[in-house]
């Protein structure tokens, strides 16, 4: 740890919340200038998720990890594995179940169990399997739809080229401590999109929209790519047409977002459309990555 | 369980004998830990598959060596538990849900690695720092701690407290895991 011991001194009576009004401002300015400050009160806060069984919290993990992770649950050998656990479970739970024990002990007509558990084989599969077996069927349709439309797979690759979503704005603003929560709403915005959880960073969004006197367009970019990352194209859409229709400074950032979501989706003609808007001003946001998509596309 | 490369092989491979010795040894405590958090036998059976297949990618990709197999797939059980409680998470079965599934897991995976590196690190603190920082996390007050430990004020204890945070944030920031998790 790189920080010094007037600094640590000033965290302890910080954390420790021995600081005046004033001294917590003046520390609070400086925590939002130190990367090295903020990731030390972060991991103070969050130490207790080692035993706390209500809380379960984690520093941000990037997004990019998470993708190589996943990619590893997406190989043939673990949605192969998980479709085994999920017969095998299924199998030893019905074998295990009290109605199929007292049926063998009594020797009475196994019908009527086969009958209980059918009923029971729709539920007995977790969600990830469930969705290992779709992958299998969604292997299936790949299959077929890159020899009916194989332009899809290019738009594909467009769009994983350019969603790292690096290029989303900052939130990092620091309320006073003195309020006793150290992150503001949009800082939660963005912690919780780096944690890849969407659904949470969608139902912030809203509610500081809601609360809102004017249009923040940042948390109207995080709410539509969380949408986005959840395939909630129509949503997403919305989301982001309403930036490009505000009038707000990065109204414009709303054509380039609006241009992914028809990538994602695969709509070549709509992502040209949206595409060439973003070229229809050379300030525009990613006015120079648009033209080289847009050749690409042509 | 003895958890020796036979058997480790045997569920990587799915061996049924194997599996059944899983589901028998552990299937029913984490079932009891579940059902006793307001969770339901779908969301145990849920749990369960999800930390199998964890293990499985985990084994796979990392080689990791396991003292017990019961006692490490328990703790990803009550941890995948614990964050599905944190999320405050309805499952459903809605395609929206299932695409971003793996991500899901993947999220998870990446957090459990975080906080086994966490709680590694706690143990390797001083008996006494342990024992404080567990009441700080069960939120017991100040006064109290006060008493426990015979502190002179409740500043000397929450200056002890920082201390022995810092020194559990050191040996989390010097253990190179923690830069690769971070990357």
């Amino acid at each position: 740890m790189n920080l010094d011991d007037k600094q640590m001194n000033r965290l302890e009576k910080f954390l420790s919340g021995e600081m005046n009004e004033l001294e917590t401002k003046d520390f609070q300015n400086e925590i939002n200038a130190s990367d090295e400050l903020q990731e030390f009160v972060e991991m103070y806060e969050q130490l207790d998720w080692i035993q706390n069984d209500e809380h379960w919290e984690f520093q941000n993990q990037g997004a990019d990890k998470v993708k190589e992770v996943a990619q590893q649950f997406r190989e043939s050998d673990s949605v192969a594995f998980a479709e085994k656990i999920g017969s095998f479970q299924q199998g030893y739970l019905e074998s295990n179940s009290p109605e199929k024990n007292i049926e063998k002990t009594v020797g009475k007509n196994i019908g009527k169990n086969i009958e209980k558990t059918t009923e029971k084989t729709g539920t007995q599969k977790s969600s990830w399997i469930r969705y290992a077996s779709g992958l299998s069927i969604a292997a299936c349709l790949a299959f077929v739809v890159y020899f009916t439309q194989f332009m899809t797979v290019g738009l594909n690759e467009i769009y994983s080229d350019n969603s790292s979503w690096d290029d989303l704005p900052s939130m990092t603003t620091k309320s006073e401590a003195a309020t006793g929560t150290l992150l503001t709403e949009s800082m939660k915005v963005e912690k919780l999109f780096k944690e890849n959880k969407f659904e949470a960073t969608i139902d912030l969004c809203s509610a500081i929209n809601k609360n809102a006197q004017k249009i923040n367009p940042n948390v109207l970019l995080y709410q539509g790519v969380s949408q986005l990352e959840l395939n909630r194209y129509e949503d997403a859409l919305k989301t982001f047409t309403l930036l490009s229709e505000s009038n707000t400074l990065d109204f414009h950032k709303g054509y380039w977002y609006q241009s992914l979501v028809y990538l994602k989706q695969g709509n070549k003609e709509k992502a040209i459309e949206a595409l060439e808007l973003v070229r229809s001003k050379k300030d525009n946001f990613m006015f120079e990555k648009a033209g080289s998509i847009l050749k690409e596309l042509k | 369980m003895q958890t020796d490369s036979d058997f480790i092989e045997g569920f990587l491979g799915g061996n049924k004998f194997v599996l059944k010795k899983i589901y028998d040894n552990s299937f029913p405590s984490v079932k009891n830990f579940i059902l006793s958090r307001s969770g339901s036998q779908k969301d145990a059976e849920d749990v369960f598959q999800n930390a199998l297949l964890l293990l499985f990618v985990k084994l796979k990709k990392e080689k990791v060596k396991i003292q017990s197999f019961d006692n490490y797939l328990f703790i990803v059980c009550r941890n995948l538990w614990r964050r599905e409680k944190a999320k405050n998470r309805v499952t459903n079965v809605d395609n929206i849900t299932l695409i971003s599934e793996d991500l899901d897991l993947a999220g998870f995976y990446v957090e459990e690695n975080q906080w086994e590196l966490y709680n590694e690190k706690f143990k390797q603190l001083s008996e006494q720092c342990k024992e404080i920082i567990k009441l700080v996390f069960k939120k017991v007050p100040y006064a109290e701690i006060v008493k426990q430990f015979d502190y002179a004020s409740q500043t000397v204890a929450r200056q002890r407290v920082f201390k022995c945070k810092k020194r559990l944030i050191q040996l989390i920031k010097n253990d190179q895991r923690y830069s690769r998790l971070k990357s």
